[in-house]
């Protein structure tokens, strides 16, 4: 086999740092680009993964094939080429894929199988090609190293192993710090394309078949495309990227009025945050109402110290701010891992400004600024999810409920907003005993009428009070109408410490509980069928 | 949620108005549930002597207190012995509409149907179109799971085939 014509061992090797690079920019932005359908849970990332691997080791295998055989420089050409024109093609056919597999309007207790199977099938139908192309590059690059300095095998392929490396390494940081906040999806996407074009022109150039590099040209055909969205209803007042997330907020008619939702990753009917006009009790329904009641049940005071973790827009602020007991002044604190959501929340969603009893940690995840904040407040509101079902492991384990325990003042509330459709919910009933175990007693949980969520109460060194006791009983007004549904049977229930097992941060099963707990929906309402 | 609480007071006043003649747990499960008092509404429900009355006050007032699961169950045992009562029929296909249970409120709106006069089902006619809606939503769900299945059988298996012939040891060069 002859050498190369033209370039050197460095120019190679930086073609194949550089495929690396964009090995790793479809694997991450693959995630991000099927987001907005299936979200970004471990099952769907687990998906990208697996199917990015099985496609390299093909890809590999392929290559391994190419390589024995004459011109290796011209099927790298090929490869790259392939590559390119796959990878600009991904926001075009990302949104066709992906509704294949997932219809508009499903609910999210429907959402669990195909969120697993659709990102699946979305997933291989979308990144096989170019994974495997950009597989093919490394067996390739071996061969032409070791052809070019008559070298050991060994020797190339730890050269061209480390170049890909660090490529995929610099692709790793680059995509998720600086390409996909920056540049957006889509945008990242065609930058990868047109990089992995270029080196196709090179490899066609190097090869002197130059003519082939006007197959890239096709990669124009991408550009015009804009990759379109989930259905939406109502009307779209603003969508960003975030680091973590597709962020949008929506305004809906309400009656004579209009309502606002933040949504994230929504390929379902579901919702982050929600606003309206007036601060206060939202309708029936919204489990934010269910906060307000331990400020009522405790004793008059003049300012009720807060801290939401996982503030969203500020839901829980507003509606604290409208429905405290009278002569009581809220002092919040919030703390939210997107900075995103936060100043979208503060353009659409009347989120208060820092200063005057309210601020905001935002880019904070909610355990790390725990251990930051000073403590002693009156209530801790959990209500941290990601990826529309998952409550974060860190965030239900008994170490992290013992550290909320410790910011509490005594008597201090902790209320947790957990998904979840019965009493007998395996998400609800393991949140519930977990945080039990850590308060050293029962937890009072209340499923929240109209809602597939209920709320789990905890009092520090202290028992909250047990639906229709005197200690239950609110002043008339709209707040105890609140409590009226939560007293029938069935409908609360007292879960006491270790009673359906303890997550640590050790062993935790939430996210198997989360699964199980959409399949047992599912399944109790095909039970309905007659 | 299809405007839950409004619609319960209208049910509430047309249950009240047929329970009327009787002045019985029932019109007393319907006040108290609209005052708010449900644990006494409930038991005031379930003291009604006759199955029917007391389905439709359980009903009433799990619906009322945002339990659609528990409402529907209720609705289900009124329609055991009662299975062309309009107002049960009319009710527990709302319920299931709200729960997104498609197939069964299409068959309650079918039995609505053939229980009222035509010209009186036409108010709950858009019942029909939302259960359709729902059935027409489960159906693209279920296709769209066995694709995804599908799929991702035939990529893997194509995979594993491909893999298998692709470690054989290539003819030498």
């Amino acid at each position: 086999m002859s050498a190369p014509k033209g370039g050197s061992g460095a120019a190679l090797l930086s073609v194949v740092a550089l495929a690396g690079s964009g090995t790793m920019v479809v694997e991450l932005a693959a995630v991000r680009v099927l987001a907005p359908w299936f979200g970004t849970s471990s099952a769907v990332w687990t998906n990208v993964i697996g199917v990015v691997l099985l496609a390299l080791a093909l890809g590999y295998l392929l290559g391994s094939r190419l390589a024995a055989r004459p011109a290796p420089l011209r099927a790298l050409a090929w490869a790259l080429s392939l590559a390119a024109l796959a990878t600009a093609a991904l926001p075009v056919l990302a949104p066709l894929v992906a509704e294949l597999f997932l219809p508009a309007g499903v609910t999210l207790d429907r959402a669990a199988s195909l969120f697993l199977w659709g990102s699946l099938a979305a997933a291989a139908l979308l990144f096989t090609p170019a994974a495997l192309a950009l597989g093919c590059v490394g067996p390739l690059a071996v061969e032409l190293e070791a052809a070019r300095g008559a070298e050991h095998a060994g020797t190339a392929g730890g050269r061209v192993l480390c170049a890909s490396t660090l490529g995929s390494l610099a692709g790793t940081f680059g995509t998720t710090h600086y390409a996909l906040p920056l540049l957006g999806v889509r945008v990242t996407f065609l930058v990868a394309a047109g990089v992995l074009a270029l080196l196709a022109v090179s490899c066609w150039v190097w090869s002197g078949r130059a003519r082939g590099a006007a197959l890239l040209a096709l990669i124009g055909l991408a550009l015009p495309f804009t990759p379109r969205a989930p259905a939406t209803r109502g009307t779209l007042l603003e969508a960003a990227e975030s680091p973590y997330q597709t962020v949008r907020v929506v305004e809906l008619p309400e009656g004579e009025g209009v309502r606002r939702q933040l949504q994230v990753n929504e390929g379902t009917d579901s919702f982050q945050s929600v606003w309206q006009p007036e601060p206060g009790l939202l309708p029936p329904g919204y489990y934010y109402d269910s906060f307000v009641l331990p400020a009522w049940w405790s004793a008059p005071r003049e300012r009720w110290r807060v801290l939401v973790l996982g503030l969203g827009a500020g839901t829980a602020w507003r509606v604290l701010e409208g429905a405290l007991p009278a002569g009581t002044a809220l002092d919040a604190t919030g703390v939210e891992i997107d900075p995103v959501v936060v100043a979208l929340a503060r353009r659409w969603m009347d989120l208060a400004p820092d200063g005057d009893g309210r601020r905001v940690l935002a880019d904070w995840d909610a355990r790390a600024a725990l251990r930051v904040l000073d403590g002693d407040y009156d209530e801790v509101v959990l209500d941290a999810y990601a990826n529309q079902v998952e409550i974060p492991a860190h965030l239900s384990s008994v170490e992290f409920f013992r550290e909320v325990r410790a910011a509490l003042a005594p008597g201090g509330w902790l209320a947790i907003n957990v998904g979840g459709f019965d009493l007998d919910d395996p998400v609800v009933r393991a949140v519930a005993s977990t945080a039990a175990t850590a308060f050293e007693a029962p937890a009072l949980v209340v499923l929240v009428p109209f809602s597939r969520n209920a709320t789990v109460y905890l009092r520090r060194d202290a028992r909250p009070p047990l639906p229709g006791s005197e200690a239950w009983r609110l002043p008339p007004g709209p707040v105890a109408e609140l409590l009226g549904p939560l007293e029938l049977e069935g409908r609360w229930a007292l879960v006491s410490p270790g009673a359906a097992g303890v997550l640590t941060d050790d062993a935790n099963a939430i996210e198997r509980l989360q699964r199980a707990s959409l399949r047992r929906a599912a399944a109790a309402r095909e039970e309905r069928l007659p | 949620m299809r405007g839950a609480a409004a619609l319960a007071l209208v049910l509430g006043a047309s249950l009240a108005t047929s329970a009327s003649a009787q002045e019985s747990a029932l019109a007393a499960a319907v006040r108290l549930a609209q005052e708010g008092r449900f644990v006494e509404a409930l038991a005031r429900a379930r003291s009604a002597p006759e199955p029917l009355a007391r389905a439709q006050a359980e009903l009433y007032v799990w619906h009322h207190a945002g339990a659609l699961d528990q409402a529907l169950a209720a609705g289900r045992r009124g329609l055991a012995v009662a299975p062309a009562d309009a107002w049960l029929l009319q009710n527990s296909a709302y319920v299931a509409l709200s729960l997104g249970a498609g197939d069964e409120a299409q068959r309650l709106v079918g039995e609505l149907e053939r229980a009222l006069p035509a010209e009186e089902f036409t108010a709950h006619a858009w019942m029909r179109a939302e259960a359709d809606d729902l059935v027409r939503q489960r159906a693209s769900e279920r296709a769209a799971l066995t694709r995804a299945r599908a799929v991702s059988a035939a990529v893997g298996l194509a995979a594993l085939v491909a893999l298998l012939l692709g470690a054989r040891r290539p003819a030498s060069r």
